[in-house]
């Protein structure tokens, strides 16, 4: 049997670390956090969910250094119709969630994946109000 | 040590191997390429992404041996639109033409073949324009 491994953040900050790749990475701070990437290397993936909803500041994932940030998340409120946003991979350097218009509520579910130059994100963020992109620089 | 996946840069047509199941695949050709999968079997998976927006008229083709069939949703996301969501029951390809059928970066998604030889997909889809289906 397969289990994925589990890890809470809690704090303002954290770094991810190679030796974590493959794990389940849950957001767990209403007044929000910053996590960064591990410096880009092929085949590093992480899974990211939010537990608790941020209402203060804002989830940020973002990329180590100068590199950039690509992919697709669709900004979804509940019973509604959903609105997509994109990230160019080359000049986003982080998805950012403010816990309403960009994200970051309870039942966001996205994947990053390194393909060794930038980062491809993929996936759902739980939104409310007026949808707005996520990806920023 | 690092949990990683294996990532397979794909610039030319090429056929997948069941030996690359499990690999996450970056697909880089602006002037487009073919990608054919292995013959179905149980538990097979490949996942793509898109590191290089293939242009009109070319495309990125993903496409099943002949006997078999791919099903499920790819939603076709474009930026700060509302999403289309595409269908697939019983298709032979996955066309992306750079636009209204996607294979912009931002596209990543999963292929995972079942006990029918059923491959089935789910992910988003990098589009422009008027939205339509990818599925062939």
């Amino acid at each position: 049997m397969q289990r994925r491994r589990f890890v809470d953040i809690t704090s303002a900050t954290a770094t991810l670390g190679r030796n974590q790749s493959g794990s389940v990475i849950r957001f767990d701070r209403a007044a929000g956090i910053v996590i960064t990437l591990p410096t880009a290397r092929a085949g590093l993936w992480y899974d990211f969910l939010v537990k608790t909803s941020v209402t203060s500041n804002a989830y940020e994932v973002e990329a180590a250094g100068t590199t950039k940030v690509g992919g697709a998340l669709v900004n979804s409120k509940d019973d509604t119709a959903s609105k997509s946003f994109l990230g160019d991979g080359s000049s986003d350097t982080k998805v950012s969630m403010n816990g309403t218009t960009t994200g970051g509520r309870v039942g966001t579910y996205f994947r990053a994946f390194c393909d060794g130059t930038i980062w491809h994100i993929v996936g759902d963020n739980a939104s409310s109000g007026s949808e707005a992109t996520p990806f920023s620089s | 040590m690092d949990n990683r996946i294996r990532v397979k840069s794909i610039t030319d047509d090429v056929t997948l191997g069941k030996n690359d199941s499990g690999s996450l695949f970056v697909l880089k050709s602006a002037d487009g390429l073919t990608v054919t999968l292995p013959t179905g079997g149980r538990g097979l998976f490949y996942d793509f992404v898109v590191g290089t927006s293939v242009t009109a008229p070319d495309k990125y083709e993903i496409k099943t041996q002949t006997a078999d069939k791919i099903r499920g949703v790819l939603v076709n996301s474009r930026d700060d639109t509302a999403s289309k969501s595409f269908v697939a029951t019983s298709s032979d390809e996955i066309d992306m033409d750079g636009s209204t059928t996607g294979g912009l970066i931002g596209t990543g998604f999963r292929l995972v073949c079942d006990n029918d030889g059923v491959w089935n997909v789910f992910g988003l889809n990098g589009s422009s324009g008027s939205e339509a289906t990818p599925f062939a």
